[in-house]
């Protein structure tokens, strides 16, 4: 045997995988040749390295660390394909509808509009008994939609015709100039400011402020006022006074020695409001009220279209938010306390779905005109009636909604699966 | 062996992620002293080869030959390596002494040299080197993974022996 050829099986050697008539061939080329011992050695001492060395890494237990990043990372994609699925779902119902040019945040200003109508409705009842607010110059108090003390919470200031208007549920900040019919909204994450036009009915009933507190006294008076005593509020002592009319159910708690309102609950319709911490003729930084773009935001333009609005814009409503917000059974109520709580959700979620902000504001415009088709027939003295408790999104024979238009002998009845039908009053859904 | 690997990345393909251990427990040392070779200490070992073991997983559609798991993931993990050893260098005020291709061994010098010397074979001596070594694999085993007939093995490991010997001495004299 030569060198090579004795090198090239050393190895085969040391694991002991040489054929017996070979290794007899290589051990006597072992005793002639000590150089090719030497190489022996050497690739011993080597295979012995190797192995000690092997254990050093043997140490290493990486595999369960592996392992949890693996299916966190795998459930991070399954989230994001399936939130990409459900982004896609929502545009696709949005983009087959009739829309129109949506105006943005509109979302926002079905709550404030009418929140405001209804809410100055309440707080005459209030100026029947003490006169503060017809004039006060500033104005500030939180005010819940609900019953829940401690639901989302806006919080406006005003001033004359004008209001700053803020959430504790979304970042949104609103400043309305109500004699202009207009509003900027600005987002300070993303310093973006937008100016809306309100038109529509709604831009006429809320063109004065002062108006509508003098409208609702004169349909508030003639009505009897109920005293409730004294309790204590916010470490005042107060008094208390309720006045109720056909659809309005109003009391106030008022400072029993300044006789300066502390906190008003009203009840319009099926909806309750909370006013508290309210404050008159306190010093306001008239800045924080301006109509002006702050520094450094960037504005858009848009204009809300608020007198176009369709059975059809709630429809499509009721379906994404069903479907998408819901997970595809019908909320237990649906009304302004909802749609508040709603509100801050949807602005969550939309981030959630990482939405772009002009998508944002399509939702929100959308969902906006849904809601004002439901929301306008309280006042406008539809009936409507939501019974869509427990009902699952696609059951046909189960109806959710109905309502009466004006003038109409047959009510519109909406269904589980989102079909509408004309249905005579006596075989509307018990 | 090689047809486990190849049954385990099926199933990690059709939706079992936790059958990917046992990819991760037939590879993670050979893995290891590649990287130690190329890394030094241990903790950066950890870090890289976690890091090839996740990026190996979200890519193993790509993987076209099953039977080269192994080899493909050396190749992950020297793109991740280069990635640590380029933050190193970033953070590092000593950036000199951690260039590319260099080890920094500073915490398990002599432990390391071999390592490092294992990282510099070529390719396929040093994946019959880590099967036999790092993944306890018999010669026989090595001849299936690899698809080489047993008499090959011997002979690359011999061949490797002396390649790692010469690298070895090169280093020993650079000091």
């Amino acid at each position: 045997m030569n060198c090579t050829k004795c090198k090239e099986i050393l190895a085969a050697y040391i694991e002991g995988l040489v054929e017996d008539t070979e290794r007899v061939e290589l051990e006597e080329h072992l005793n002639k040749c000590p150089l090719c011992r030497q190489e022996l050695q050497e690739f011993r001492t080597l295979h012995r390295k190797l192995t000690d060395s092997s254990r050093n890494w043997q140490q290493t237990d990486i595999e369960n660390n592996v392992i949890k990043r693996v299916i966190h990372g795998q459930n991070e994609r399954l989230r994001q394909t399936s939130r990409a699925n459900r982004l896609l779902d929502i545009w696709r119902t949005i983009m087959t509808s009739r829309i129109t040019k949506l105006a943005a945040a509109a979302v926002i200003a079905i709550v404030v509009l009418f929140g405001i109508g209804q809410f100055f409705g309440g707080t005459v009842t209030f100026a029947q008994v003490i006169e503060p607010i017809l004039n006060a110059r500033t104005l500030t108090f939180d005010f819940i939609v609900g019953q829940e003390e401690d639901g989302p919470v806006i919080h406006d200031i005003v001033v004359g015709n004008k209001i700053r208007r803020t959430f504790s549920n979304m970042e949104t900040i609103l400043i309305l100039d109500l004699d202009n019919a207009k509003m900027l909204t600005l987002a300070p994450s993303s310093k973006s400011a937008t100016y809306i036009d309100i038109k529509g009915p709604i831009g006429e009933q809320t063109k004065n402020l002062m108006e509508f507190v003098r409208n609702a006294v004169a349909r508030l008076e003639g009505h009897a006022v109920e005293e409730l005593g004294k309790r204590r509020i916010n470490g005042s002592d107060a008094v208390g006074f309720r006045v109720r009319s056909h659809d309005e159910d109003v009391t106030i708690w008022a400072d029993s020695r300044t006789a300066t309102p502390l906190r008003i609950e009203l009840k319009y319709g099926q909806t309750c409001y909370i006013l508290r911490n309210i404050k008159f003729d306190v010093p306001v930084d008239e800045s924080l009220l301006s109509m002006d773009v702050p520094a450094g935001y960037i504005l858009t333009e848009q204009e809300i279209d608020l007198s176009q609005f369709s059975e059809q814009d709630f429809v499509i409503t009721l379906r994404i938010l069903v479907k998408h917000f819901y997970n595809s059974k019908f909320p237990d109520s649906l009304g302004l306390e909802d749609f508040m709580n709603f509100v801050g959700h949807i602005q969550e979620e939309a981030n959630e779905l990482t939405m772009s902000d002009e998508e944002q504001v399509l939702l929100g415009m959308h969902f906006s005109k849904g809601f004002m088709f439901f929301q306008q027939m309280g006042p406008s003295g539809i009936q409507r009636r939501y019974v869509g408790k427990g009902v699952k999104l696609g059951e046909a024979d189960k109806a959710v909604f109905w309502y009466k238009p004006r003038g109409s002998k047959t009510y519109r009845v909406i269904y589980g699966d989102m079909s509408v039908k004309d249905v005579l009053p006596q075989d509307l859904p018990k | 062996m090689e047809n486990s690997d190849k049954y385990y990345i099926q199933r990690c393909l059709d939706g079992h992620p936790d059958d990917f251990r046992y990819l991760v427990r037939n590879h993670q040392w050979p893995l290891a002293a590649y990287l130690g070779g190329k890394l030094g200490n241990k903790s950066d070992v950890e870090e890289v080869a976690q890091e090839t073991f996740v990026r190996a997983y979200f890519s193993l559609g790509q993987l076209q030959k099953p039977r080269s798991f192994g080899s493909w993931l050396i190749g992950i993990a020297e793109r991740v390596a280069k990635e640590k050893l380029r933050e190193r260098n970033r953070f590092k005020a000593m950036q000199e002494s951690f260039a590319d291709d260099k080890a920094d061994c500073s915490e398990n010098q002599s432990g390391c040299e071999l390592e490092q010397a294992i990282a510099r074979l070529p390719g396929q001596y040093r994946d019959v080197i880590l099967l036999r070594f790092y993944a306890g694999r018999s010669c026989k085993e090595i001849a299936e993974t690899l698809d080489m007939r047993p008499g090959t093995v011997t002979k690359t490991l011999s061949r490797a022996y002396s390649e790692l010997r010469r690298l070895l001495s090169k280093t020993a004299q650079a000091q």
